[in-house]
């Protein structure tokens, strides 16, 4: 019996069972762990998280190939090099041969290319036309609109748990939420201080090991110290979830605070 | 006379002062410039992403975004370290890319299902072959499954084939402490399949 290929069959399952249970990691994070900026604690669920996302792991580390000659014909570079100037509106007139050209390339004579996938103009300019007639009438739609009102966000004040560690007061215990509500947390916590941008993510406590549902990045609170977020029940089986507040600081992440939810049927 | 030998310096300084059109048509153009010396790199990020497995022709298109982002962040670039610079965009942009089709996937959209998920049966194979690697396989998912959070994580990158080196950068440990990780978690897992723990290699 080859005994390396049950291996590989078994690490096959693990990983599609992982995936079926485990979110991949944002690209915020995976970076942030490549540059040592994560606390330990997130450094390790991140790994945890990489193993079944090996690949994303690989491009972060795979070195760049030493010898790229012959990689790209002239004609190819000059294709490219066409399509980005097209795309970023840079007039060749107005700047020199790029080094990469090689010498005898052609003038970049933009070529037909299978990407990218955009709209022809007709097309573009129907479908802009369809997406203002559809608000329009989604608009006038609502305004007329007779019958139930849309669900209305139930307002909670929540307030961390992990307080008692920071100031020795007990914690509070979860807020309790319905289940099929829509909800406006307000999440109010002590800032040490201003960070550039926040990050909140949305945990599933009832699952082992927790796994993440949800994660926010470049949000700033409504007012210091209140961080407002919308929070739909609808879809979540009852139970505990937490959510977490990160401050970012040039992709450093620090945890800020921990706030409990305790889902009710 | 006297007056007009006082305002010339005045009108000569004033002639000289550019308007805000043509100091931001220079900017441009000199953005511009370092944007396409930055051009010569394209075929190193070509090459890493047919190197991280995209076809050619994907390679391309993700590289072409590369630049645009670059081109988009060329404000903050100071012209320091080019490659740099480049790389993070490109190893950012490809991991987003794996992440989207994960979360494609997730959602239900038409993914085509990876091979990962799927075994191939090898038509070459005996049936009783096939039934015993079939038997090995649950054995070592299950002992993998049991393995603690560290220890799995570890087996996993061993088997996704990434060196001792490079599971020290993902682990951010040592070679040497990668190597002990190792060997533990294989000592475990020989514990829980007793002889059957043969043919896990990898790393180096």
């Amino acid at each position: 019996m080859n005994d390396s290929s049950g291996w590989k069959d078994a690490y096959r399952d693990v990983i599609a069972e992982g995936r079926k249970r485990l979110d991949p990691p944002t690209v915020d994070e995976v970076e942030a762990l490549f540059e040592n900026k994560l606390p330990e604690a997130e450094a390790e669920r991140v790994r945890k998280l990489l193993a079944y996302y090996p690949e994303m792991a690989r491009a972060m580390i795979e070195p760049f190939p030493a010898d790229t000659a012959g990689v790209l014909t002239a004609e190819e570079l000059a294709a490219d090099l066409a399509a980005i100037r097209r795309k970023t509106g840079i007039t060749p007139a107005a700047t020199q041969t790029p080094a990469a050209t090689p010498a005898a390339a052609p003038t970049p004579v933009p070529k037909p290319l299978p990407f990218p996938k955009r709209l022809p103009r007709p097309a573009f300019a129907v479908a802009a036309g369809l997406i203002v007639v559809l608000a329009i009438g989604a608009i006038v739609a609502g305004l007329f609109k007779s019958g139930p009102a849309a669900s209305i966000a139930v307002t909670r004040k929540v307030y961390p748990t992990d307080i008692g560690a920071r100031g020795g007061a007990s914690a509070p215990p979860p807020i309790l939420l319905e289940q099929d509500r829509d909800y406006r947390l307000e999440l109010v916590f002590t800032p040490d201080r201003e960070y550039r941008e926040y990050r909140l993510v949305f945990l599933d406590l009832g699952s082992a090991p927790a796994r993440s549902l949800w994660s926010r990045d470049h949000e700033h609170p409504e007012q210091p110290g209140v961080y407002a977020v919308p929070l739909s029940t609808k879809k979540l089986p009852p139970g505990l979830y937490e959510l977490v507040l990160y401050g970012l600081d040039d992709g450093e992440a620090e945890h800020l605070a921990t706030f409990a939810i305790r889902v009710s049927s | 006379m006297i007056d007009d030998e006082e305002e010339l310096p005045k009108r000569l300084a004033e002639e000289e002062r550019q308007s805000p059109e043509e100091e931001e048509r220079k900017r441009k153009e000199e953005q511009d410039r370092q944007f396409e010396k930055l051009y010569a790199y394209y075929p190193g990020i070509v090459s890493l992403l047919k190197q991280l497995g995209h076809p050619l022709d994907e390679a391309r298109e993700l590289a072409q975004d590369v630049f645009l982002r670059v081109y988009q962040s060329m404000s903050g670039y100071r012209g320091e370290s080019k490659w740099a610079f480049l790389q993070k965009i490109a190893r950012r942009l490809a991991v987003n890319r794996i992440r989207d089709q994960h979360t494609q996937k997730r959602e239900g959209e038409n993914v085509p299902e990876e091979a990962l998920a799927t075994r191939p049966s090898d038509p070459t194979q005996q049936p009783d072959a096939l039934f015993e690697q079939e038997e090995s396989a649950k054995r070592y998912y299950h002992a993998i499954a049991q393995l603690n959070e560290k220890d799995r994580t570890c087996i996993l990158f061993l088997l996704a084939g990434f060196s001792y080196a490079e599971m020290g950068d993902i682990l951010g440990i040592g070679k040497s402490a990668v190597k002990s990780r190792i060997k533990a978690a294989r000592d475990r897992l020989k514990k829980l399949l007793g002889k059957d723990a043969l043919g896990l290699d990898g790393g180096s």
